[in-house]
């Protein structure tokens, strides 16, 4: 716990203040973006499919909108839905997968089942059943709160699954044999020898799992079932910037390097993490 | 070793009744009344209450529920799984008939980036912290932060349009294979040889080895005759787990190169709200999963001793 | 009798961040051709580095100085080519902790065969009976199913006779022994008693490096004892005088802490490896320690055929 509060140790460590820096970078553009960038949503006939330009720096699109402007904003969309679905997975997950874990017995089996049937399904095909089933049942085409819901439904269950598999661990050890013996009660237990443990694994996981759930919201994006154009969403431009790929290639470059950076600054951040909670324990040959 | 496998195999018959469940389920989590819905979308019409009647009763909706899930899964243990609303094919035949060109990509990229992964993971790990280990883990950092589909449009740019080396989309020639292969292996290889490299190394690390250097082995007898065969049980059963990985990129990677493969069919599917077929799909690729890791279990109890050998 | 193995002047640092552990600092060692030296002395004193810096076994981030001779040649300067010839024939390691030092997906018999393959030139075949041949001569039996199995159908102890088997199998000139008595129970120590001296009798130009902390095993062993603190050596003597009248105030201190002797604590706690105790490593705890002791780090002298590292002595 000690680690948590040491914020020079997080400074420290190169992979992690990579990662931080570049996500904060994508932070400070997005919500300057009303400052730096222009209207994404301003169409402009005349000039589309220009190249990248003084004015265009990133170039126009098949509509004439701004690029530049739509990356920006583009940033504020992918952050702020991934960030809301891994926040909501992460509740609903570890608050199953714990309770899940501590109560064990037949209502461990069951949720233990179900996180199992969840994870034999590829999650892509299921996330994208989930949006073809919520886009018949509210019949309308897929946008920002189809793809929120039908991620969280199979984001849940990652979180489920790790929490529950340290709970179930944690239950065994001595220090809460030790502490059931001495009078604790559930509670106590829970709170005071369970969640500390738990704490610093599902940071690292939380941490790498934005990473995972932007790549899928893009990626949800670019087949035409996520959040649907005018609304700058970085996987969506590149499904259109596929169409126009010969003469106008900067349509495709400038989202896709985008993703690539907010992934990347996750995934440093989470491997940066994970070293600090989790050090490998060294060897002690000296005896 | 016996009970091991049966275990296992007890294990799953839930998991895979409950997929079977979510697969059938799928038409049902609808408000509203689904009859009303399916005719909605294969005539495009409001649907006149005669005409839901009608449907309702022929296709066996009118049933309670459990009667239809029962049928349902009756009709698809045997590989029935309806008839595609959009072109009203039986769709098992539809999924017969995309089946190869999905596992031509498949084999394809598994081959090539098993094959690099261990090569590129074994490197790492002799010369470790040297440059080809910095390298390594640079690319492998790269791999898993790159989407697939962006990767492959810069491919497709930078071979295809500028330099008019190999065709950008379709599917007939091995030149229609190399671009959708090295896309996919690309990424897939990345995560793959970081796990390679994490065993080995921490094998590495292992008392047992320490004994095989002090009998004056060298480091590359050490890693082949005594690591490797450690960490087959470990990087086996995540490859196997990997094929999840794997079958997320093919869903992107064919509709990139327009590849007409399994992918490519269910984004198709969702599109045109053709619900028997997605049922089918995702029935099946569980299935398939939950196949490949039982025998993954069975496998490991094979290689690793100390299971094949204990009471 | 000739010198086998000379430590020189050893010194061991592990590099641990931007901490340095002195495990071993400034050791001076002989060990003679078919002797048995025990090395004796607490956890944490440096013994296990020791042995493990003869054959050059330790981890990448340690920061190794001074000479080992042996054969006329400096260990710590030779191409790791080799060394390789030297581990395994020459001298053999024994380790600890034997559910861990052995390969659990391969066959015991295969493992055991190893160094004969290795450095005797022998084909796989007649390797493989050699290697029955010694496990049966170790007491595991039947030795033909059992080299068939895994370790993780042996027992503790038969695992450790394996290990002593796979070490003796290309008759080296030094067997360096680590802790062979850790977590064996009183009972059965016995045992490994009898399988060292058995190891002694097969091969009487055997010399031994035994690395312990259990004294009465050594006893029982030893014909010269080595002890030390702190990653130094502080005492060698032959095995009568220790046991009877050891030199060194510490080795005073651990014959006087054993059961049959009374089981007198030693005072103090044991020195910190990275900031270890100014002038002699033991002042801190020892009885005799004088202003000379607090300042001046004693050096290793000859007294009465002993070696000794005491301002007592000097």
């Amino acid at each position: 716990m000690k680690a948590i509060k040491n914020l020079r140790y997080y400074l420290n460590n190169k992979t992690f203040f990579t990662g931080f820096a570049i996500i904060l970078l994508i932070v400070i553009v997005g919500l300057l973006a009303p400052f730096v960038a222009n209207d994404p949503y301003k169409t402009d006939m005349v000039n589309r499919l220009s190249p990248p330009s003084y004015e265009h720096p990133f170039g126009t699109d098949q509509l004439g909108r701004d690029l530049f402007s739509q990356v920006i904003y583009g940033a504020r969309v992918s952050l702020i839905v991934a960030l809301s679905i891994s926040l909501i997975s992460m509740i609903l997950g570890c608050l199953i997968g714990a309770i899940s874990g501590y109560v064990g017995g037949f209502v461990d089996d069951i949720i233990g089942r179900i996180i199992d049937t969840f994870l034999s399904i590829p999650e892509i095909i299921l996330n994208i059943a989930m949006v073809g089933v919520l886009m018949v049942s509210l019949n309308i085409g897929s946008s920002i709160w189809i793809v929120i819901l039908a991620v969280i439904i199979t984001n849940w269950v990652s979180y489920a699954r790790i929490t529950r598999g340290m709970v179930l661990s944690l239950k065994e050890r001595e220090f809460v044999n030790l502490s059931k013996s001495a009078g604790a009660s559930d509670y106590w237990i829970l709170f005071k020898h369970i969640i500390p443990n738990v704490v610093g694994p599902i940071i690292v996981l939380a941490t790498l799992n934005v990473g995972n759930v932007i790549m899928t919201i893009s990626s949800l994006g670019f087949l035409g079932l996520g959040i649907q154009p005018p609304t700058p969403e970085w996987g969506a431009i590149l499904n259109s910037g596929k169409n126009y790929l010969m003469i106008a290639p900067w349509i495709a470059t400038f989202p896709g390097l985008a993703i690539m950076c907010a992934i990347l600054g996750f995934n440093l951040m989470g491997d940066g993490l994970r070293d600090i909670f989790e050090p490998k324990s060294r060897r002690s040959v000296y005896e | 070793m016996i009970k091991y496998i049966s275990k296992r195999i007890i294990h799953i018959i839930p998991v895979l009744i409950g997929v079977s469940f979510i697969s059938f389920s799928l038409l049902y989590v609808f408000p509203g009344d689904t009859a009303e819905l399916i005719v909605m979308i294969n005539t495009g019409t409001e649907p006149s209450p005669e005409m839901v009647e009608k449907f309702r009763a022929e296709s066996g909706l009118d049933k309670p529920l459990h009667i239809q899930y029962i049928n349902w899964l009756s009709k698809a243990i045997r590989g029935d799984f309806g008839t595609s609303w959009s072109s009203g094919e039986p769709v098992m035949n539809e999924i017969m008939e995309t089946l190869p060109a999905s596992a031509k990509l498949f084999f394809s990229t598994f081959a090539i980036s098993v094959g690099f992964a261990f090569l590129l993971g074994i490197l790492s790990t002799l010369y470790k912290d040297k440059i080809i280990d910095h390298a390594c883990r640079i690319w492998s950092l790269l791999g898993i932060s790159i989407p697939n589909f962006w990767l492959g449009l810069v491919l497709i740019w930078i071979f295809a349009v500028h330099f008019h080396l190999l065709p950008a989309f379709g599917y007939g020639s091995m030149e229609h294979l190399i671009l959708p292969v090295l896309t996919w292996s690309m990424s897939f290889m990345a995560i793959k040889t970081r796990f390679i490299r994490t065993t080995l190394l921490e094998i590495m690390n292992e008392d047992y080895i320490t004994t095989a250097k002090a009998k004056g082995l060298s480091e590359k007898a050490v890693v082949l005759k005594h690591v490797l065969r450690n960490a087959m049980i470990p990087i086996i059963t995540y490859l196997a787990l990997g094929m999840s990985h794997l079958i997320i990129g093919s869903v992107i990677v064919e509709t990139v190169f327009a590849w007409p493969g399994l992918g490519s069919f269910l984004v198709k599917s969702v599109f045109t709200r053709d619900f028997p077929v997605v049922q089918a799909l995702i029935f099946l690729s569980a299935v398939l999963i939950i196949g490949v890791n039982l025998v993954v279990d069975i496998l490991y109890a094979l290689i690793d001793p100390r299971i094949r050998y204990s009471d | 009798m000739n010198n086998l193995l000379a430590v020189n002047d050893l010194h061991v640092d592990f590099l641990l961040g931007d901490i340095k552990v002195k495990a071993v600092n400034g050791v001076n060692l002989e060990i003679k051709e078919a002797e048995t030296l025990c090395l004796i002395g607490e956890s944490g004193s440096g013994k296990s580095v020791l042995g493990l810096s003869i054959l050059k076994l330790l981890p990448s981030n340690v920061d190794i100085n001074g000479r080992i001779l042996f054969n006329n040649k400096d260990l710590l300067k030779l191409p790791e080519k080799e060394l390789r010839k030297i581990r395994g024939k020459e001298i053999a390691w024994v380790p600890q902790s034997p559910s861990t030092s052995l390969n659990p997906v391969l066959k015991v018999g295969y493992q055991v065969a190893e160094p004969m393959e290795l450095h005797l030139n022998m084909d796989k075949k007649s390797a493989w009976s050699k290697a029955v041949n010694l496990l049966n001569f170790f007491g595991i039996h039947p030795a033909d199913k059992r080299a068939e199995e895994y370790p993780h159908q042996f027992s503790g102890g038969m695992r450790q006779r394996a290990l002593v088997a796979m070490g003796t199998s290309t008759k080296p000139k030094l067997i360096i022994a680590d802790e062979p008595t850790k977590g064996v129970d009183l009972i059965k120590k016995v045992n490994v008693v009898k399988l060292f001296e058995q190891i002694k009798r097969n091969n009487d130009k055997l010399s031994l490096l035994l690395i312990t902390h259990d004294i009465p095993f050594a006893k029982k062993l030893a014909d010269r004892v080595g002890v030390m603190y702190c990653g130094q050596v502080v005492e060698v003597s032959n095995a009568e005088t220790f046991f009877n009248e050891p030199l060194h105030p510490y080795s005073k201190a651990l014959i006087r802490a054993l059961p049959s002797r009374g089981l007198k604590p030693i005072k103090g706690i044991t020195p910190s490896m990275v900031n270890p105790p100014k002038g002699c490593k033991f002042h801190p705890r020892c009885e005799f320690a004088t202003e000379k002791c607090r300042n001046e780090e004693p050096p290793f002298i000859e007294y009465n055929g002993s070696f000794v590292r005491c301002h007592l002595y000097d």
